[in-house]
């Protein structure tokens, strides 16, 4: 982190704070500067949605995940709050509603729900896509970068979402093995038994075999 | 941005798509 901390949530530089994203208790080390006022927000929302905050409270991998989830999506929520930005709020309760169970596992059917909680009151399946793309393209834009295989099929999903809905051969298989990978690279982060470097090189792979497990062909094809 | 919190949308973004595609095989399951 560079000397002059702003705020990731209003960019301010004065009275900056540590905050533990997923709680300190769940992750001491996924800190993110905040000023004085965004953190006691924060803060505030932890509490409020029952974060699992005690310290001696045995802790799967999955409950660090949706603890860390639970945070990003809080600072997501707030980003757009303030910029009244409601793509923003829309993508912070897409994001909450992928740990909406507590075990870690997708959930489609809570997306419906949420989607509904917001005000499209029948969602359809058309409409699920189209709100899980665009989170899916902002999320990988600010992960990967602009220009990832991953953000560029969200992207045609999201302009096309009944031409996703096309059967992939042996597409269930390969989704269900990425999955596990995916939940052995966060619970390999977490016990330390992989540095960032390596995280971030296995989760560009798995991005890259998702994208074309998703692949709904090429738009001028 | 730090490394972690590319980390954590980067794991995100992996589990959105995941997500996505659940879906996708529900609603050919429902055709």
């Amino acid at each position: 982190m560079s000397d002059e901390m702003a705020c990731v949530v209003c960019g301010t530089t004065k009275r900056i704070e540590n905050h533990h994203v997923a709680s300190e208790a769940n992750d001491p080390i996924f800190v993110l500067p905040l000023c004085a006022k965004c953190h006691r927000a924060q803060t505030s929302q932890q509490y409020a949605r029952n974060h699992p905050l005690a310290r001696d409270l045995a802790r799967t991998t999955q409950l660090i995940w949706w603890a860390m989830v639970a945070g990003v999506s809080s600072l997501l929520g707030e980003y757009g709050k303030l910029r009244n930005n409601q793509d923003f709020a829309s993508l912070a309760k897409v994001t909450e509603s992928l740990i909406t169970g507590i075990d870690g596992t997708p959930s489609p059917h809570a997306v419906k729900r949420l989607l509904h909680s917001v005000g499209i009151p029948k969602p359809t399946t058309k409409t699920v896509l189209r709100a899980l793309a665009a989170a899916g393209r902002y999320l990988s834009d600010w992960g990967f970068g602009p220009g990832h295989p991953l953000a560029d099929i969200f992207r045609r999903i999201e302009n096309d979402p009944g031409k996703a809905l096309q059967e992939v051969p042996g597409r269930a298989d390969s989704l269900s093995k990425i999955t596990k990978r995916l939940l052995e690279t966060i619970s390999q982060y977490r016990d330390e038994t992989a540095t960032e470097e390596e995280t971030y090189a296995s989760l560009m792979e798995l991005a890259e075999d998702l994208s074309r497990v998703l692949d709904i062909g090429s738009e001028t094809g | 941005m730090t490394d972690k919190i590319r980390i954590v949308f980067a794991a995100l973004a992996t589990l959105t798509g995941i997500t996505l595609a659940e879906f996708i095989r529900i609603a050919e399951g429902n055709k």
